[in-house]
């Protein structure tokens, strides 16, 4: 591996951050790329091992909420990402699950949202790839998609009220497809369920840091750290560099082709600052809305599983209903507070409803000045669509836990409703240069060796994690950059 | 299994008095209260030892291990404020009594099964609560809080079906 104090003059590839996004695109550049070729990866923040990250309890030195400046009323965004080499795989949870086919056509088949350029079958083969880079454990029987593959790893154990779920909803409620190995991998002990995976004590989840350096121990490639990028150099249509602050210093690199890879938040800033003007960079920013919650028992002890977040429930997440009510994820817990009544200690449920937002223009980051160093966030409210969905929540959970014996139901206090820990939409993917950033492959329209990876491309952000599609749609754009024309 | 590590035990009645002071114009009237002995409101060792005895009839612990359960809980405590702590006290006693309930302002009785909720949550996973209590045995050890820091895979709710799978092949 080769970290270096000081990049060279120029490289055939630069590629920014060492996230999920990046490092999956550098994955499957690298196989197309010739022997002799260079690339530079830049990345923000230092490389923080496991070990120093439960020391410092917290992934990184910079912390996530000092790199941006929320801007609406109510200040209620909790975005967690990383900043340092790894990127979101230090701090994600390992819920690495697919998009529904239905999610890529919103518009076609339920006349909301946007389409995304691209179809569920198109990315399915990456799907398995990264699954097998990941060893993702997840359900033997058939789901409600198509898969080319099964799960590298058999399922986690359920616990009891998943299994009555499951007995319920036979088609649509599954043990989680989740990063957190039910077996002992090569590089990682099996998860054993401590609940609390941002910084997991035993590095069980899958990270680029424990499990997948084999891009980075690649003699072409060559790691920058603590580099910021600024900007682009965009001239003539064409990306010529990349501009990057490092210890209080101003530099440029020269590369054949650039890949934006920094995050939803930044990757849309650091085209403005590089010109790439459009009235939709930065623009129809969204997420999901999440509601915690605890369903109390009657007579079902609870608490058996083997993983943290253990069942998804998709009772309600495709029909006709999309037209007029977004689509509904139920995520089980394995673990949340015992109750303190006598006899009932393990007879509840802690979830997770999910409802998918779609995208609103109001909704933005951007910087005020293009010196500036923080971006500035506003997304304030739901689209119209979500927001008349909140009050049918609890209808919705109550639906869906109905076959277990529920004795009460409640909400429990949630720091990110709005927002969700998921951030989509700002550079855009779409087939109409004058209404997306990015074409259908993560290339922009007009800087055609320009790529910008990463959720920020999504056109429509379901309320499923989006890590894997992050990652299959980054592989498919370096196949589409690194095959013969 | 990782041994669940013993954590040191904790100086409630600094953390009371620190409380104590915190809770502002509250102080006053608990000082008049306070007059009338502590039959009245409790100290936070007596609240929580009264939470986990109350919550578990017929429990066998030692003296020793409860002493230093309870220390350790409120030595641990960092986010339950002065004015909290002073509403806790009053209703401690009385917290079993349904009229009192009742009448007790929701948000109040709502903090006080929170707090009952949190520190049973800590005795049932810091103790060998599980196998022993929960299974009809009532004599109880106490081990540490629980942290999945210091003491992973610790928990002893989860089960694992590869563990079943070698226990059927061997």
């Amino acid at each position: 591996m080769r970290v270096v104090e000081k990049a060279a003059r120029s490289y055939d590839a630069a590629i920014i951050g060492s996230g999920f996004a990046s490092t999956f695109f550098l994955y499957r550049y690298l196989k197309h790329a010739p022997p002799n070729a260079r690339v530079l990866v830049l990345e923000r923040g230092k490389w923080h091992t496991h070990a120093d990250q439960i020391e410092m309890g917290h992934p990184s030195e910079i912390h996530e909420s000092t790199t941006w400046v929320d801007k609406g009323p109510k200040q209620n965004l909790r975005w967690k990402f990383t900043i340092g080499f790894g990127g979101g795989s230090n701090c994600w949870w390992g819920n690495a699950v697919r998009l529904h086919p239905s999610d890529f056509k919103l518009k076609t088949k339920y006349g909301v949202g946007l389409d995304w350029p691209i179809d569920y079958d198109d990315i399915e083969p990456y799907y398995c790839e990264a699954e097998e880079v990941m060893q993702l454990s997840g359900p033997r029987e058939r789901m409600l998609w198509p898969r080319s593959r099964p799960f590298p790893q058999p399922p986690h154990t359920l616990p009891l009220a998943d299994r009555l779920l499951k007995e319920a909803y036979p088609e649509h409620h599954f043990a989680a497809a989740t990063a957190r190995p039910s077996r002992d991998t090569a590089t990682r002990p099996k998860c054993c369920s401590n609940g609390v995976c941002h910084l997991c004590p035993i590095d069980s989840k899958f990270s680029i840091l424990n499990s997948f350096m084999e891009p980075y121990e690649d003699a072409r490639v060559e790691i920058l750290l603590t580099a910021e990028a600024r900007a682009i150099d965009v001239q003539g249509g064409q990306a010529r560099g990349v501009m990057f602050r490092r210890n209080g210093q101003e530099y440029e690199v020269s590369a054949d082709l650039v890949v934006l890879g920094a995050n939803a938040l930044f990757n849309p800033v650091i085209m403005q600052r590089s010109g790439l003007d459009h009235p939709l960079l930065g623009r129809r920013l969204h997420g999901s809305y999440s509601e915690y919650g605890e369903a109390l028992l009657d007579g079902v002890d609870n608490f058996q599983g083997s993983s943290i977040i253990c069942g998804m429930n998709y009772a309600k997440y495709d029909g006709d209903f999309r037209r007029e009510h977004p689509s509904v994820l139920l995520e089980t817990w394995n673990r949340g507070a015992l109750r303190a009544e006598h006899g009932k200690w393990r007879q509840v449920v802690p979830f997770t409803l999910k409802l998918e937002d779609l995208p609103q223009d109001r909704s933005h980051v951007r910087l005020a000045h293009p010196d500036d160093d923080l971006p500035e966030v506003l997304y304030d409210e739901l689209s119209p669509y979500t927001a008349k969905a909140v009050n049918r929540a609890l209808q919705f959970a109550e639906e869906i836990l109905s076959p277990l014996p529920v004795e009460g139901l409640r909400w429990l206090p949630s720091p990110d409703t709005i927002g969700g820990p998921h951030i989509y939409g700002t550079t855009m993917m779409g087939t109409d240069p004058a209404t997306s950033i990015l074409d259908a492959n993560q290339i922009h329209h007009q800087v055609r060796n320009l790529v910008v990876v990463g959720s920020g491309s999504f056109p429509a952000g379901s309320q499923s994690n989006p890590t894997l599609t992050i990652c299959a749609v980054a592989m498919k754009a370096a196949d589409k950059i690194g095959a013969p024309a | 299994m990782n041994k669940r590590p013993t954590k040191p035990t904790g100086e409630g009645a600094g953390f009371n008095r620190r409380n104590v002071l915190i809770g502002g114009a509250g102080v006053a009237g608990l000082g008049a209260l306070g007059i009338g002995g502590s039959f009245l409101f409790y100290s936070p060792a007596r609240l929580v030892e009264r939470i986990v005895r109350t919550h578990l009839p017929g429990l066998d612990i030692t003296e020793e291990d409860m002493a230093r359960f309870v220390a350790d809980v409120i030595a641990a405590d960092t986010d339950t404020s002065g004015t909290e702590w002073i509403a806790l006290r009053l209703l401690g006693p009385y917290a079993n009594s349904p009229p009192f309930r009742w009448m007790a302002p929701g948000f109040i009785s709502r903090r006080l099964k929170n707090y009952e909720r949190r520190v049973m949550n800590e005795f049932m996973m810091g103790s060998d609560f599980f196998d022993t209590y929960a299974q009809g045995n009532p004599k109880v050890t106490y081990a540490g809080l629980y942290s999945v820091y210091e003491a992973p895979c610790a928990d002893p709710l989860p089960r694992f079906s590869d563990e079943t799978e070698m226990v059927k092949k061997s």
